[in-house]
């Protein structure tokens, strides 16, 4: 019996589709969750996409979050990362519902993809996806020929998932995008993001770059829909209230195996796919979890008595710098797992997942407790407004915060307990 | 839009950059002269990058008759000012050896993985006119053998007419130059030494750039490779 289930965050990459700046939101049950990934300057400076990718997925009660870092001296490590989190976040649901060897389907909806930012008297749509399904064919195939700014969803909305992103248009010869851009006017794209209160002007100065530059895409999708078809799914499937440890190597082996598949397709070798991979599956209702990692990067957890700790340590090959990751030979040797049932989560009240880009700035004396410091703030600031603003700051904060020879790419997703 | 406040970690993982300069008595007038300009011209060069702008951090050591360190340890290089130089005395390139060690020892901090950051490999250019006159390979050994153990690079740069390839061979861990002594070639020197800082810079600064073998750039003509 397959399950069905709703994604936000990244796409499988297509020739130049990768994002610069992407922000996504949503909730299950008594959880809510904000994730943003922001290009950082190395990149920017080099005129290169970014390489890091988040996905959040929900099946059923399970919610499963997935965070990549491309490495940066392989081109075309964005297809790598972005493949990894799709189907990592994948794979842990279907062993946390135990459907076997299916991909979990999309979410049905219809795509209007030439649909301009409506004027501010049309109504607010219904759900709407511009983001193509996981495909193995199009990674070669040319920027789309569209660029689609949907008004984003109301209060009203409360059970959307929503996932948005800001992308450069890098040079004249991307003609397509320069042609779609037309479609969409400078004020247009201001009014969409006036839910979420970003401040793109603001925004565009701290990034150096015009609005007139800039290509914007929104997906949203009512999860109320997703939930009632699984709901009926999860009844007929065997739902554990716990993943084990051996079922996250699991995901993490099909999860490779699939990589490897998706490389040959598309005609790269798996070292071009170079990424770092970590994930959490989380059963919303019991608050049990399980979570793995391969790579640098952290998976942390937050505590209301004041505690912040690691989830999980993957091992490293030991020079500062230096990291293992998914798609070398030996990788099973550097994954770490662990299951956290629910007498042994309790308390723990928010999840972080973040690539090495946030987790090189806020793990490493001095102040001595910084860790514990930044994890409390990051708990207070998620909780201080509603969703879709909360995503905006999170992207803001990601692209903008200064700090000395910070370079990378910069991924957080934060799941949370109301 | 109202920023987060969230606290962010100070530490960072700097490129360490040793300048060991010879000031013995042979480098008085001219030589010495140009000498203080390279280094005025790689703090210029440098500062202006913006990888290195942030990672680069510069120790100076001098030496004669003996050796210090004339920088308080590694400084970064938007606050280093370069230092005034004069020349007399002999060579004690075995006693800066010393005084890099203990610096290397001291001031460059190893990775400890969830605990410290660390810093990256040394880079370490040794600029001299002549031959030791102390003992030196015991420092040299004492170098590879040292406690915290991380790997560096030291490149020789012979001036002038009276040097050993030999012995610059011999001290390096890494290639080994010569050049004469005009002021032509000191700026040229210098102008390297700057370019191969920025590339160094760029790579480490480079997400997942790590430790990876790190090739410089190719000297000018007027510094020649000596195998």
């Amino acid at each position: 019996m397959r399950g069905q289930g709703v994604v936000v965050g990244d796409p499988i990459a297509h020739h130049r589709s990768h994002a610069d700046w992407r922000a996504a939101y949503g909730r299950l049950g008594k959880y809510r969750f904000v994730g943003a990934s922001a290009i950082g300057k190395w990149h920017r400076h080099e005129g290169r996409p970014r390489d890091d990718a988040f996905a959040v997925r929900a099946a059923g009660v399970w919610l499963a979050v997935a965070v990549s870092d491309g490495v940066g001296s392989c081109p075309s490590s964005r297809y790598g990362s972005s493949f990894a989190v799709q189907t990592l976040s994948e794979h842990l649901l279907q062993e946390a519902l135990r459907i076997s060897s299916q991909e979990l389907p999309q979410m049905d909806v219809s795509s209007r993809p030439e649909e301009a930012c409506a004027q501010e008297e049309s109504p607010p749509p219904e759900a709407v996806s511009t983001m193509e399904p996981p495909s193995t064919k199009s990674s070669r195939e040319p920027f789309p020929s569209f660029s689609c700014v949907v008004t984003p969803p109301t209060d009203e909305q409360a059970n959307a998932w929503v996932t948005w992103d800001l992308s450069l248009v890098r040079n004249e010869s991307e003609g397509v995008a320069t042609d779609a851009l037309q479609l969409v006017s400078e004020e247009a794209v201001r009014r969409a993001f006036q839910h979420t209160r970003l401040d793109l002007e603001e925004f565009a100065e701290k990034q150096e770059f015009s609005l007139q530059d800039l290509r914007v895409t929104w997906s949203v999708y009512d999860l109320s829909l997703v939930r009632n078809e699984s709901e009926g799914v999860a009844t007929d499937a065997l739902q554990l209230s716990s993943v084990s440890e051996e079922a996250v190597r699991r995901a993490f082996r099909h999860t490779r195996h699939d990589l490897e598949k998706f490389a040959k397709e598309q005609g790269f070798s798996l070292r071009d796919l170079h990424c770092t991979l970590l994930g959490l599956v989380l059963n919303t209702e019991t608050g049990a979890f399980a979570v793995g990692q391969i790579g640098d990067g952290v998976i942390a957890a937050w505590h209301p008595d004041h505690k912040a700790c690691f989830l999980v340590e993957a091992p490293t090959p030991g020079e500062a710098g230096q990291t293992y990751v998914l798609t070398q030979s030996r990788w099973e040797e550097y994954l770490a797992v662990k299951a956290y049932p629910s007498e042994e989560a309790e308390g723990w009240t928010t999840f972080y997942l973040m690539t090495d880009g946030v987790a090189d700035d806020c793990i490493y004396p001095p102040p001595e407790g910084i860790f514990e410091r930044w994890a409390q703030d990051v708990d207070r600031e998620v909780r201080k407004e509603d969703l879709p603003q909360t995503a905006s700051r999170l992207l803001y904060w990601l692209a903008t915060y200064e700090r000395r020879g910070s370079w990378d790419d910069r991924t957080l997703v934060v799941v949370f307990r109301e | 839009m109202v920023q987060m406040d969230i606290a962010l970690g100070e530490g960072i993982r700097r490129l360490p950059v040793y300048l060991l300069l010879d000031c013995s008595g042979s480098m008085q007038g001219a030589p010495i002269e140009a000498v203080r300009r390279g280094v005025e011209l790689f703090v210029q060069e440098v500062q202006n990058d913006p990888f290195a702008r942030e990672t680069v951090h510069v120790g100076v050591i001098t030496f004669d008759s003996d050796a210090r360190m004339v920088t308080a340890g590694l400084v970064p290089i938007d606050q280093f000012q370069p230092p005034s130089l004069s020349a007399s005395g002999s060579t004690s390139l075995g006693k800066a050896l010393r005084v890099l060690r203990e610096s290397l020892d001291r001031d460059v901090r190893p990775a400890i993985p969830g605990k410290e950051k660390g810093d990256w490999k040394p880079l370490v250019f040794i600029l001299t006119d002549g031959e030791p006159t102390d003992e030196w390979q015991t420092p040299r050994q004492e170098l590879l053998d040292r406690q915290n153990r991380k790997a560096l690079t030291v490149i020789t740069v012979g001036c002038g007419p009276y040097i050993n390839e030999q012995n610059l061979k011999a001290i390096a861990i890494g290639p080994s130059f010569r050049m004469d002594d005009s002021e032509a070639s000191f700026r040229a020197f210098f102008q390297w030494v700057s370019q191969s800082v920025k590339a160094v810079s760029k790579a480490v600064s480079q997400p997942g750039g790590g430790e990876q073998a790190m090739s410089l750039p190719q000297p000018p003509p007027v510094i020649q490779y000596v195998p």
